[in-house]
């Protein structure tokens, strides 16, 4: 059995780095609407708050996986074509991106608004505020949820397995086929993902306490 | 005749449905401390905050130092300022506000350095001379390095006022800034406002402290229901009031004065 896996270990790895792919693009695009949303959402003018309150409310009302399957069937149908990896991507991040939004406009928000007073009483414009005094103290409060998202995205991307991506979890299920040693090789599989999210949720904890002075 | 560092006229603010200021016409001269008294809800706040139009006021006009603050006026309609003015008019504005609004991210140093090299474009060499020459002003410089949160409510109060001071403002607005402190650590914050008035800072002084108000300002307004009901010297106005109104919110500091 241990050779059957030692054999087996270089299709687990590849599938694995998919994974790892896949996360890393969707918590980059992810993070990057949610931030442009958060912004949107809180100092925006009111029809784009709206357009993204919409967006985000209903991306977050919408189970991931039907999201996928719409992306996967029904770009090809208006005639775009990105692949299996591609519909991924999108579906995964424009999910993300929902989350992150709230994620980020909580942070914001939970900053006192004397703080941004003290900042235009100084003569600071809207972009300064936000990149001295408003966002250095978010970050605070966004980290932790925002580590909690990242790794509900991770384990989310097993998800394309079923649009034939071969990630982790079809990579995991094609050893079991070929071998039938099942246990064994999902105890391997579960290890991987258990290693990259405590990994995440490690790293989260580092830059917490860099910032632990902010715990007012 | 010099220009006044803050003339007010017929200023005008609502919020929804509350009138807070119904024409306020003001006149501070460059030097002056000129002290706001008032009830909770006079509008005393309220008009500070339109001064550097932290609030935007409906009608009326306020200038600083000859300059309308926050709109343009053209065929009799008025638009609002480009951000990129009305926070050059803010820098020009200094203000301590009740509850310090340190940025808790930065030492006390960091707090000052941030609006020269921002605001003021200083390099950061510059901007640290300049932040440790007025925390020593405020008595601080042992503290260049602290925390807001490692700082007394009075240490951080000063770190605020030198902050505001380090922008060299025309102006000086002070917002009730000893009502969040504790009796004891009140006396350090007057002390160096007491300084700052004797060496010619224009400030408009929103206080409760009357006996600051009575040792340090040269005239005394005193607001009720949003409008300015008596101005005088601070001995016509504390020991001699006119108005009802003045007697009956002097009646509660009685004891303060013999």
């Amino acid at each position: 059995m241990w050779h059957e896996l030692w054999i087996a270990f270089p299709a687990l790895l590849r599938g694995l780095a998919v994974t790892l792919e896949l996360s890393a693009v969707v918590i980059v695009l992810g993070s990057t609407i949610g931030y442009l949303g958060g912004l949107s959402l809180e100092y925006g003018p009111k029809p784009l708050w709206a357009a993204v309150r919409v967006y985000v409310d209903t991306l977050r009302g919408i189970p991931v996986l039907v999201l996928l399957f719409a992306v996967f069937y029904g770009l090809p149908i208006v005639g775009i074509q990105i692949g299996a990896f591609g519909a991924g991507v999108v579906a995964l991040s424009v999910f993300a991106g929902a989350h992150m939004t709230e994620v980020v406009r909580g942070g914001i928000a939970s900053i006192p608004r004397t703080q941004g007073d003290a900042a235009k009483a100084i003569g600071l414009q809207f972009w300064e505020r936000l990149r001295w005094v408003i966002l250095p103290q978010a970050v605070r409060r966004i980290l932790p949820p925002w580590v909690n998202t990242a790794v509900e995205l991770v384990k989310g991307s097993s998800l394309v397995s079923l649009i034939g991506v071969v990630e982790l979890l079809l990579a995991t299920q094609q050893v079991v086929g070929r071998t039938f040693i099942v246990i064994p090789t999902y105890t391997l599989a579960g290890l991987m993902y258990f290693v990259v999210n405590y990994g995440i949720s490690r790293l989260g904890a580092l830059v917490e306490r860099r910032y632990a002075f902010l715990s007012y | 005749m010099d220009t006044p560092i803050l003339q007010a006229a017929g200023v005008h603010k609502r919020f929804g449905t509350l009138e807070v200021l119904r024409g306020i016409d003001l006149t501070v001269r460059r030097g002056e401390v000129v002290a706001l008294i008032g009830a909770s809800g006079s509008g005393k706040t309220t008009l500070l905050r339109c001064i550097n139009l932290l609030e935007e006021y409906d009608h009326g006009q306020i200038f600083v130092d000859g300059e309308l603050i926050g709109y343009r006026e053209q065929d009799g309609r008025r638009t609002l300022l480009p951000e990129r003015v009305i926070a050059r008019q803010r820098a020009h504005i200094g203000m301590v506000f009740q509850s310090f609004n340190l940025f808790p991210h930065m030492t006390a140093e960091g707090n000052i350095v941030l609006g020269l090299m921002r605001v003021q474009g200083k390099s950061r060499r510059e901007a640290t001379d300049t932040a440790r020459g007025w925390l020593d002003r405020v008595g601080l410089l042992d503290k260049v390095a602290a925390y807001p949160y490692q700082l007394s409510g009075g240490q951080q109060q000063r770190v605020a006022i030198a902050r505001a001071l380090a922008m060299e403002p025309k102006l000086m607005l002070f917002d009730e800034v000893t009502s969040a402190l504790d009796p004891e650590l009140v006396g350090e914050v007057l002390l160096v406002m007491q300084d700052l008035a004797r060496t010619g800072m224009t400030m408009l002084v929103v206080s409760h402290e009357m006996l600051f108000v009575r040792e340090v300002a040269h005239r005394v307004v005193f607001m009720d229901g949003g409008r300015l009901i008596e101005e005088g010297s601070p001995h016509e106005l504390l020991m001699n009031p006119r108005s009802e109104r003045l007697k009956s919110f002097l009646m509660r500091f009685q004891g303060v004065f013999r």
